[in-house]
């Protein structure tokens, strides 16, 4: 359920290890795999626009087809982009679905900006300053900071790429999305650093 | 653009980029988290699927008068090649009690919750009770008799 990681961990790496071991025979090592990259493909499921229920089917869909198709994944390393690239390609396949039926739900950071429970949530100046400025963003950049924010330093490149955006569009300075909201939040004296 | 595939962005980001990383992620466990039950409610699914199941159909829905104390509750009807399992439900207390038929006697059923299993073994008749059940999303695991033959899992029903 990590908070997001720190600097000393990687969540990339750790799973890869896992991954590795479960492809060994370990297969009890599904597991803590599981425990440890559930949330973080539940904030891409969330982070694709899909309502609490979809990224929650989505994810444990996206789990039944690793264990059936585990053995066709070669490397280890690649789990988490694997993991990533089927989120996407099933938020997708999702949304096109409940378009047909009934409006597609946004999710609350894009749908209501007013304020209401998200902004009772928001504990201390800090955090009320992050969240306008983060909202100002464009969804494209929102969805991208939420999904790199999952891990820690070590794991933005892999996380980044596992959302499908291709390293060089956030690399290689900090990148355009994350510059702006840096440069918002330097200016706002209501945020501060931890 | 350009596309840099190995370049690690973290060496061009200093403690500033970080700190605003680790407050987004922060925020978003706290505005949006999975459900606690996530990974334990895969885990379930994925021990589930590997049990290689029929799955039951549901047959019907109806409602009837279940015991004196209560007015009405659901009846649910599932069917598989070998089986048939009739459940219904009534309030006791903040939780439920679950009644079920299924077709012979000594068969092992299981009621599950979550990620939580409670097991019943069929009476001569057939019937089976669990007490104390909590409300929400069910299904059942039956096992025939014939340990060869492959269990049945019920699709999920709300109680």
């Amino acid at each position: 359920m990590g908070p997001a990681m720190n600097r000393t961990t990687s969540l990339v790496r750790e799973a890869a290890i896992l991954f590795e071991e479960y492809g060994d025979g370990h297969r009890d090592r599904i597991e803590p795999l599981v425990r440890l990259l559930s949330p973080t493909l539940w904030h891409m499921a969330r982070a694709c626009g899909l309502s609490q229920a979809d990224a929650e089917d989505v994810v444990q869909s996206v789990w039944m087809t690793l264990v059936a198709k585990a053995g066709t994944i070669r490397d280890p390393q690649t789990i988490v982009a694997w993991l990533g690239t089927s989120v996407r390609r099933e938020a997708w396949r999702v949304s096109r679905e409940n378009r047909r039926s009934v409006p597609r739900e946004d999710f609350p950071e894009h749908a209501d900006p007013s304020p209401g429970p998200v902004e009772a949530a928001l504990r201390s100046e800090t955090e009320r300053a992050l969240w306008r400025h983060f909202t100002q963003l464009t969804p494209r950049c929102q969805a991208l900071l939420r999904v790199i924010s999952r891990g820690g330093a070590p794991d933005y490149s892999a996380l980044a790429a596992a959302w499908g955006m291709p390293v060089g569009s956030i690399g290689p300075t900090r990148g355009r999305c994350l510059d702006t909201l840096r440069k918002a939040l330097l200016a706002d004296p209501e945020w501060s650093t931890s | 653009m350009e596309y840099i595939v190995n370049e690690p962005i973290s060496q061009h980001m200093d403690w500033i980029d970080e700190d605003i990383l680790a407050q987004l992620g922060a925020l978003f466990t706290v505005l949006d988290p999975p459900s606690e039950t996530l990974a334990e409610d895969t885990l379930f699914a994925l021990s589930m699927a590997s049990l290689d199941a029929e799955l039951a159909t549901l047959q019907e829905t109806s409602l009837l008068a279940m015991r004196a104390d209560v007015t009405t509750a659901d009846s649910v009807t599932f069917t598989s090649s070998a089986l048939q399992l009739m459940v219904s439900a009534s309030s006791e207390g903040d939780a439920l009690r679950v009644d079920g038929w299924i077709t012979g006697g000594g068969l092992k059923v299981e009621l599950i919750s979550g990620a939580t299993s409670y097991t019943a073994i069929s009476d001569v008749h057939g019937r089976l009770v669990w007490d104390s059940v909590p409300r929400g999303r069910l299904r059942f695991l039956m096992h025939p008799a014939n340990e060869d033959s492959r269990p049945v899992l019920t699709p999920v029903i709300e109680f």
